[in-house]
């Protein structure tokens, strides 16, 4: 009886307190993506694979369907670097993290269109199945990377305040080969789907 | 700059000196059965040389991310050594007064020591010490070690070297013994159980100066000699044991050996390295090395001689192989006492 009474008082409360996006007036939003990242740099796909999920939370200050919002995407995923000329297994690991302060708009509901300003960083480490041959350990690291998100999703309400959307965005986040004076675009299109919940 | 890893497999040319030096060897070797000449004033020694000439290839070993990479090169080395006419080379004395070399002819000159050289190049061959002694000195006298040896049969020979061309009488204990033109004496002499300790003393015939040296030999027989059990000793600063045990009236070797490689910029420990062999009746241990780990193939010889029956040392040789990799190799020296 105890516990139900409180579930009782939670969800008056998540009623009272829900708004929906796009309602006339300020409001607050938080979101949870995850998404299938299809990176653009050359050998991605070769040494980690395209099967990993790219999860990205974001925060939101708006004001009559338009927000100013805030994400952090993290990706993280070991892979395979590949070995020439000894008969030996290569290891990778990748990080990547992205900061972005865009706008989003709901004006075209159901449909919303983001464009952000994007700080990134990012390292590589690879090194052979057997660690102790050093000759070929190495790793690579680029901070404070600036580039841009576009985004466009397509959003559905649901009950309580939250709601589902599915989302195509694009990450142009160039860095500075190594040994080159290219360069590489370490972004790249995700396919996520999402919860938000607005306040 | 990238790092690289040189690996010599060598082999021998028996054809014959050759009439000129056309390419430059990456090693020089000054041919002689000692590392020291004992040599009159006024005498006259020959040295040859042979040269290490190599085919080198180069490997490439890489590693590649998206972002990160490394490269690693070593290199392969086919080998050929073969005779250098001693004309070819530069000669070198590190004591003119002592004695001068010319094309590999050692004029010795006054009574002293000199080192001699040989260079093609860049390429220096080793030095041999020339000891040269005048008719109104003490004979030069060299035993050839170990200076104390265990053995397990009842005669060995003992030998070394004198002053070549000297007049000088020598004798091993009470026995006169003979040496050749180079100076090399050798004589096999009778033990008995326990400490054999011989005098070999060379005595210029002219002036009566003499030089005394000993060496000192332990006979016993292998069954009571106390050289079972376990030994434990130390090779480049990697501690390692075996025992010695008898089976059918055989005397085996039989232990494990650790050895750190190094590969690719890493190092690659080898543990437990079988090492297995006999013990020989005179005294000295010829033993096999073999293992093989994450498809390597470790390869080796192991040599040594007991000092007493408390002690023993010696040296190995070992080599890495595995397909598609570089091979590695090590050469040390080993010591053990008996617990």
């Amino acid at each position: 009886m105890f516990k139900i009474k409180y579930l009782i008082i939670f969800i008056f409360l998540l009623t009272s307190l829900q708004g929906k996006i796009g309602d006339i007036g300020p409001s607050l939003l938080a979101e949870f993506r995850l998404g299938y990242f299809n990176p653009e740099a050359a050998n991605f796909e070769k040494i980690y694979g395209l099967d990993e999920e790219f999860p990205t939370v974001a925060f939101g200050l708006g004001y009559n369907g338009n927000y100013l919002l805030v994400r952090y995407l993290l990706y993280e995923e070991w892979g395979r670097s590949i070995i020439t000329g000894v008969a030996l297994h290569g290891i990778a690991k990748w990080r990547e993290e992205i900061l972005s302060i865009g706008i989003r708009s709901y004006d075209s509901a159901p449909f919303y269109f983001e464009l952000a300003y994007a700080i990134g960083n990012v390292e590589e480490n690879i090194y052979s199945e057997e660690r102790e041959y050093t000759a070929l350990n190495s790793s690579f690291s680029s901070m404070d990377n600036r580039g841009a998100i576009a985004a466009v999703g397509l959003n559905i309400p649901l009950l309580l305040g939250f709601q589902f959307s599915g989302e195509a965005e694009y990450i142009y986040l160039p860095i500075a080969a190594p040994a080159s004076d290219k360069k590489i675009n370490i972004g790249g299109w995700i396919y996520s789907l999402g919860i938000s919940w607005a306040l | 700059m990238l790092p690289v890893l040189m690996l010599i497999v060598g082999c021998e040319d028996t054809t014959g000196p050759d009439d000129g030096l056309e390419d430059t060897p990456i090693a020089i070797y000054l041919i002689s059965d000692a590392d020291t000449l004992l040599l009159l004033t006024e005498n006259t020694a020959s040295i040859s040389a042979r040269g290490v000439f190599t085919e080198t290839s180069e490997h490439l070993v890489t590693n590649t991310g998206v972002l990160a990479d490394t490269s690693f090169i070593y290199e392969t080395t086919d080998t050929l050594t073969k005779s250098i006419k001693a004309s070819q080379l530069d000669w070198f004395s590190s004591d003119l007064v002592v004695a001068s070399v010319a094309a590999g002819k050692i004029k010795a000159k006054a009574a002293g020591m000199a080192l001699i050289w040989a260079a093609a190049g860049d390429v220096v061959s080793n030095r041999l010490t020339v000891v040269v002694s005048s008719p109104e000195l003490p004979p030069e006298l060299i035993i050839d070690p170990p200076p104390v040896q265990l053995i397990f049969q009842d005669s060995v020979t003992v030998s070394g070297r004198i002053t070549a061309g000297l007049d000088a009488t020598l004798k091993i204990n009470s026995d006169t013994t003979d040496y050749d033109t180079a100076g090399r004496f050798g004589r096999v002499v009778n033990l008995v159980i326990g400490d054999n300790n011989f005098s070999i003393t060379a005595i210029n015939n002219q002036n009566g100066l003499s030089v005394t040296k000993s060496k000192r030999i332990i006979f016993l027989p292998i069954a009571t000699a106390g050289i079972t059990g376990l030994w434990e000793g130390e090779t480049l600063t990697r501690p390692f044991s075996f025992d010695i045990y008898e089976l059918l009236g055989v005397y085996i070797i039989d232990g494990t050996l650790t050895v750190d490689f190094t590969l690719l910029g890493g190092s690659k420990e080898i543990r437990d390295i079988v090492i297995a062999g006999l013990i020989n009746s005179d005294g000295t241990i010829s033993a096999s090395l073999s293992k093989e780990q994450d498809g390597f193939v470790i390869t080796g010889t192991l040599d040594g001689v007991f000092l007493d029956s408390g002690m023993s040392e010696g040296s190995y040789g070992i080599k890495l192989e595995k397909d598609g990799w570089p091979t590695a190799s090590a050469k040390a020296d080993w010591w053990a006492t008996r617990q």
